[in-house]
């Protein structure tokens, strides 16, 4: 992930805020100054696009598994955010919401394609609840957050770490995913469960 | 099945509708449950920034040119609300019709929190005011993923025997049957109804409602009494 660029936009709406828990003051313009200036100067879509391409792109990229899509998907959905969004910043972080509408955007290109998609259930109940302010991962950047789920994932047993992958991005069913690996339902009910549970101790900070 | 696994299989989507609702009945007693279905949500909902990949350095470009070229803030409403206002007025028709007592509910345990998180997720959920002669107002809600819908409607007639109401959606040129009701004496429907997706085979350009009686056909024979906007 490229780096927020500390430009003149900075200065011209500087917002000191504090971005984690070890106090560290930023002259970083938070999103919300971003997205408030966004309609009148799109010039602050920039510093928008550094802090939450690689989200947006990745995600589309994993879920499309195109990159031509996850592309065409990550300018739709920035272009989303200068045309006035519904975005509302007391109902939860920006990056959620672009991860939401990504992941449902990219949803509907795959049906497009006529793939079957469970994905859609696993995928809207992920959403976190729209009003809880500041969740942590508000608090910290998209990289460090990155860092910590990656993580977390990569230490999942391999098999618990597939299925949630199959679950999450290909939107399979545990039964198609019990078909395709050829193993029994019951095995692939646990590893999703003990998968899970898993990440969510793992993470426990980013969730609580 | 011990609650965490079922709110795994609930967060997951792997619940069967009915056992999914009475899974959600059981959330509405169960604070606790309640909060570990949220923190598991929470942990799926991260799981994109596992997947951050830096974009291809020209992608920043032609994303910001892009952003220059768009039209400045809607205008009008998009067909397809699902951000706070109709949100919240679907996930409320959601509750009644789904058998929630929806403002205890509310209150215990911010249920509706959820509900709302859940339609406001584009494409799931879809809602429709209907609007007829006569006064008569309503919502229909979709759940194109649960494939199921639910329709509220006040200030109908009552009919006389015989006679029933038939909700339909217009799909392209034809016209999907999406439930047949009869009205409360006091001219209200509060009724869910099953979406066959498979029928939905282009987007919706109208749901509206028509007075039948005769057995039902592939059609709507009767009057239209109400339609969506």
């Amino acid at each position: 992930m490229r780096s927020p660029a500390p430009t003149d936009y900075a200065s011209q709406y500087l917002d000191l805020r504090r971005t984690g828990e070890d106090e560290t003051v930023s002259a970083e313009p938070s999103d919300e100054v971003l997205l408030s200036a966004l309609g009148t100067d799109r010039a602050a879509l920039g510093p928008l696009y550094d802090r939450y391409g690689g989200l947006v792109y990745g995600l589309a990229r994993a879920i499309l598994q195109s990159q031509d899509e996850a592309e065409d998907l990550t300018q739709e959905v920035f272009v989303m955010l200068c045309q006035g969004t519904t975005y509302d910043v007391r109902r939860g972080s920006l990056g959620a919401f672009l991860t939401t509408l990504t992941r449902s955007r990219a949803i509907d290109r795959l049906r497009r394609r006529g793939r079957r998609l469970r994905i859609l259930r696993a995928s809207w109940r992920s959403a976190p609840p729209p009003d809880v302010p500041a969740a942590p991962v508000d608090r910290i950047a998209t990289r460090q957050c990155s860092e910590r789920v990656r993580g977390a994932v990569a230490e999942l047993p391999a098999n618990e770490r597939r299925v949630l992958e199959m679950v999450y991005y290909q939107g399979l069913t545990q039964a198609e995913i019990a078909a395709t690996l050829d193993a029994p339902l019951g095995t692939v009910k646990s590893w999703c469960r003990r998968g899970l549970l898993g990440l969510r101790a793992a993470l426990a900070d980013l969730v609580e | 099945m011990p609650p965490n696994d079922l709110a795994v299989d609930y967060v997951l989507g792997e619940l069967s509708h009915e056992d999914a609702a009475t899974f959600e009945r059981r959330l509405a007693g169960d604070p606790e449950l309640a909060e570990e279905v949220r923190r598991l949500r929470a942990t799926l909902g991260l799981l994109p920034f596992a997947t951050v990949t830096e974009p291809p350095p020209h992608l920043r470009a032609r994303v910001l040119a892009a952003g220059r070229a768009s039209a400045p803030a809607r205008t009008s409403a998009p067909r397809r609300v699902v951000w706070s206002r109709f949100a919240a007025a679907a996930a409320a028709v959601l509750a009644l019709a789904f058998g929630f007592d929806a403002y205890r509910v509310r209150r215990d345990l911010a249920l509706e929190r959820e509900l709302t998180a859940t339609l406001h997720e584009p494409n799931v959920v879809r809602s429709f005011a209907l609007a007829g002669t006569g006064g008569a107002y309503g919502t229909v809600a979709l759940d194109l993923d649960a494939k199921r819908g639910a329709v509220v409607v006040k200030g109908l007639r009552a009919l006389p025997p015989g006679e029933r109401y038939r909700l339909w959606a217009q799909v392209g040129e034809r016209s999907v049957f999406c439930g047949e009701f009869g009205a409360s004496a006091a001219g209200t429907i509060v009724a869910q109804f099953p979406v066959p997706v498979e029928s939905y085979t282009a987007p919706i350009a109208k749901l509206f409602l028509t007075k039948e009686s005769t057995p039902r056909g592939p059609a709507p024979a009767g009057p239209t009494v109400m339609e969506s906007a």
